[in-house]
């Protein structure tokens, strides 16, 4: 009789000792996505070239370039004033996406990830990579697109719940900055417009919507979603 | 060269249908008098500053019949471009397309002259005769008063169809337009330039049968002096960097297989469009601009005229990155959570074991 009671009280250490793994284990993955996730930005950042903002209006034209000025002619038969257009900004760098919105958006390999960026959110004091596809094994080690395109104003990103990666997205608030630079240098600036819960198989919901970028990670338990809203912020 | 004919057939087809569904605006202005001489004179100026002696050179792309109908004709029969000229960009798009290749081949222009001291120049020169039909108008590099010039290709139509009159105008005058730079005062020392190239697809349904690779050429006034390979793995563009900026680069595409090929010039970056030849928008639209009705008031420059019930070219719809682990029966969205939950119960429970286990070990000490 002098067992009686000792099994259980293993069994019961037993459990606490697991409860105590899986705190370590989450830790230790934790800490694990946060030093990849920070020497991946750092090499990304080395990568991208000098960042473009706003880049779609092209400059004014220097002096030393001329235009061809409207040449106004009196109308006749089979003969009319011709107006000439503006001559094109020769040597101004628009950029790609601006030309082609439907690019994939470029990306760069870093031990062997393929990012397509870096995510910003200074309230929450993240700096964060963006790997180019999702899957299991890349959101341990950074956020990634679930799909869609900066250029076609319809990016989402999906990131786990660390405290390092997305943990603190439900601290947003409306108005909040977001700004994503892609690995060209573009930088798309963001304001956050509502946080929302959606449920593990919303997926139609999570995608559809005119959002120009969705974040999301799940909520503690899992059964959830903590989704993000933004629009691209106004000039 | 099967396949080339292939292409060629396709593109003729098309052009056949697109003269189906002229005809009604065609007999409206009645039917082009292939016996009446045609003439383009072409006027040259900077501001009010008339440029004398710029030499332009004019190629016959295609063939007109009295029904408008367009064939095209000797080099130009090889290249895949789509001459349904919808508007103005597009007729602009041919003329830069086309530029590239009459450059690069070579071809011998149909006709040559240049400006005289009022900056004007008339076409066909020295008791020649024009055929009717479309036309690539191109001038050559031109220097003037420390500023050298640039005209823009373009396209014209003769005859053109006279919509006020309801019907054809045959002398035909245009303006050309110019870039124009300042000659650099050392020329030991040039400036250099960066130039793109930078490709896009247009083949909405069909990206399975996009090559994996097209090439493209760099032109240096015309001389081939760079060949690249494009595809997703340089994201479908590239760069040049360093270039002699005296000299006129433009760039032309090699094999692209059964899509047309438009190469246009935004900023320092060549966009080379390859459309599906299926994907051809609305094969109703005239392939010049002789048959489209233009409002009163609205000009024409180069016989290009914007059709006002043109439907705009419909754009690819958005394609969402694709996941590459696609969930399997109900779509979920991913688990990006850590196990926590886990956590409070194996802890609650492990405690309330223990406790157990203490009272009852309690229990049987008594």
């Amino acid at each position: 009789m002098k067992n009686k009671g000792k099994g259980l009280i293993i069994i019961g250490l037993l459990l606490i000792a697991a409860a105590l793994f899986m705190i370590l284990y989450n830790l230790w993955e934790e800490k694990q996505a946060e030093e990849t996730a920070m020497e991946a930005v750092a090499r990304l950042e080395e990568m991208i070239p000098q960042t473009k903002e706003e880049p779609a209006v092209p400059p004014t034209k220097t002096e030393e370039k001329k235009e061809s000025e409207p040449v106004q002619e009196k109308e006749k038969t089979g003969e009319k004033a011709l107006p000439e257009k503006t001559a094109p900004e020769k040597e101004i760098e628009i950029p790609d996406y601006v030309l082609n919105p439907e690019m994939e958006m470029p990306a760069e390999t870093v031990d062997d990830n393929s990012y397509i960026g870096v995510l910003e959110i200074p309230d929450l004091k993240l700096v964060l990579p963006v790997i180019s596809e999702w899957s299991y094994p890349r959101l341990k080690i950074a956020p990634c697109r679930y799909m869609g395109s900066a250029y076609t104003n319809d990016l989402i990103i999906s990131a786990h719940n660390y405290g390092s990666h997305f943990g603190k997205l439900k601290n947003l608030r409306a108005g909040d900055n977001v700004t994503f630079t892609d690995m060209d240098g573009n930088v798309f600036r963001y304001e956050v417009v509502e946080l929302e819960t959606l449920k593990a198989t919303d997926v139609e919901e999570m995608e559809s919507g005119d959002w120009d970028l969705t974040l999301f990670t799940c909520t503690v338990g899992g059964q959830n979603r903590i989704t993000v809203r933004c629009e691209l912020a106004a000039e | 060269m099967k396949r080339y004919k292939r292409r060629f057939a396709l593109l003729l087809s098309v052009m056949m249908i697109a003269c189906v569904f002229l005809a009604a605006n065609v007999y409206a202005a009645g039917r082009i008098d292939l016996n009446k001489d045609v003439s383009l004179t072409i006027a040259y100026w900077d501001g009010k500053t008339p440029l004398v002696g710029a030499k332009f050179d004019i190629y016959l792309v295609a063939k007109v019949n009295e029904y408008a109908e367009l064939t095209p004709v000797g080099s130009f029969r090889q290249f895949n471009v789509n001459i349904q000229g919808k508007n103005d960009k597009a007729w602009r798009t041919l003329a830069s397309t086309l530029e590239g290749y009459a450059l690069r081949d070579n071809i011998t222009p149909t006709d040559s002259g240049s400006t005289d001291s009022t900056g004007h120049v008339s076409f066909p020169t020295g008791g020649k005769k024009l055929t009717p039909g479309l036309y690539l108008v191109m001038g050559q590099r031109h220097q003037q008063g420390g500023y050298r010039y640039d005209a823009s290709p373009f396209m014209v139509m003769l005859p053109v169809q006279n919509n006020d009159a309801n019907g054809w105008i045959y002398d035909i005058k245009a303006n050309a337009k110019h870039d124009s730079d300042r000659i650099p005062e050392n020329p030991d020392e040039p400036d250099t330039v960066t130039r793109k190239v930078l490709k896009v697809w247009k083949d909405n349904g069909n990206e399975k049968k996009r090559p994996t690779e097209i090439a493209v050429q760099l032109l240096r006034d015309g001389q081939i002096v760079d060949t690249v390979i494009l595809s997703s793995g340089n994201n479908w563009r590239y760069t040049w960097t360093d270039l002699d900026d005296s000299c006129r680069w433009t760039v032309v595409e090699i094999n692209p297989g059964d899509y047309t090929v438009d190469v246009t010039r935004e900023g320092i970056t060549f966009v080379v469009t390859n459309t599906y030849i299926e994907d051809i928008p609305d094969k109703r639209i005239s392939t010049t601009s002789i048959t489209i009705d233009v409002p009163e008031k609205e000009i024409y420059t180069t016989g290009v005229i914007e059709n006002p019930n043109t439907p705009k070219n419909p754009n690819t719809p958005k394609k969402p990155a694709t996941p590459d682990n696609p969930a399997p029966g109900n779509p979920k969205l991913p688990q990006t959570g850590q196990f926590w939950w886990p956590v409070p119960i194996l802890l609650c429970a492990g405690l309330l074991f223990i406790l157990i286990g203490l009272i009852r070990r309690r229990g049987a000490r008594r």
